[in-house]
């Protein structure tokens, strides 16, 4: 299956070599100017992106900081039904609710009466 | 313009210094130029997509001859390599969702037709045709050696692909590629 090297390098189409060599200079000279051309715009979209990463990457630490903070003190904190419990086991309370209101009011009278004493 | 004009080692010379950088990127692009066109033109077929093709290689090389790591005996298929992934990147623009580049073959073979001058041989054409049959990788690996007659080692660095599976590649286009213009001969 060899071919002549005429026809390796021109076929299947009939673009003339100078057509190529004009199609690559040209190509070279706009990839160099291409090259030139945005250095002055880098800075500034350097500049962008790196406010962006910053910005991102506060906001992503602020947002774990804030659940992790959550998850802590609702594993740190009793629940609502632990309180009650814990609320009705105080012995004050129980103190509190045995005495009738008649008794709760000369228990008032008593400390003023006393804490006058003192003036 | 002359081609040939300069040794590998000279080229390579020029691209590593600043001074004569662009003189050696021109010169580069006038001695591959050429061979390089027809690589680029057989993988993405189309007049237009070639000329993207080869400005986007252009641009390409000038832009990374700084990071080039390799000698001087390796700056050839250091720009067939971009050109290679280029022309790739071409095709993969034409696919849709879905579709790989594989899956152009008749859109391909289609454009051959169009863009084939009529004079041409039927039989090249039809060879052409074959050719497109073919997947891409295995494709590529047949250019490579059939019209640029390259060693195996050296497609091997343009192509990224283990010598052993460019050979069995190429045994396998050419059976196929025979095949086929046995079929429609």
């Amino acid at each position: 299956m060899k071919k002549t090297d005429e026809m390796k390098t021109t076929m299947p189409f009939n673009e003339n070599n100078d057509y190529i060599d004009n199609l690559w200079m040209r190509a070279a000279e706009k990839a160099i100017a291409q090259a030139e051309k945005p250095s002055a715009k880098t800075p500034i979209l350097t500049l962008h992106r790196h406010v962006l990463t910053a910005v991102a990457t506060a906001a992503l630490v602020v947002l774990v900081t804030t659940i992790s903070w959550k998850f802590i003190c609702k594993q740190l904190s009793p629940d609502s039904s632990q309180q009650v419990a814990v609320a009705s086991e105080n012995p004050l309370d129980e103190f509190l609710g045995s005495i009738s209101d008649e008794e709760a009011k000369q228990i008032d009278c008593y400390q003023i009466t006393t804490i006058s004493d003192y003036n | 313009m002359a081609v040939n004009k300069y040794s590998d080692d000279e080229l390579y010379s020029m691209l590593k210094d600043p001074k004569t950088k662009e003189k050696g990127f021109k010169a580069l692009l006038a001695q591959y130029g050429r061979g390089l066109y027809w690589h680029i033109r057989r993988i993405v077929i189309g007049h237009d997509d070639t000329e993207d093709a080869v400005q986007e290689t252009s641009i390409n090389i000038w832009k990374n001859i700084d990071a080039f790591r390799g000698n001087a005996e390796q700056l050839k298929s250091w720009i067939y390599r971009i050109a290679t992934n280029e022309s790739l990147q071409v095709l993969r623009k034409r696919t849709t969702f879905l579709q790989s580049v594989d899956d152009l073959g008749e859109v391909l073979t289609e454009e051959l037709t169009t863009e084939n001058p009529l004079d041409s041989e039927a039989t090249e054409r039809l060879f052409q045709e074959a050719l497109l049959k073919l997947p891409t990788q295995q494709r590529i690996a047949f250019n490579l050696r059939y019209y640029d007659e390259m060693p195996y080692e050296q497609i091997a660095e343009i192509t990224g692909k283990k010598v052993g599976v460019l050979k069995t590649n190429y045994h396998y286009a050419v059976d196929k590629i025979k095949s086929y213009l046995k079929e429609h001969a």
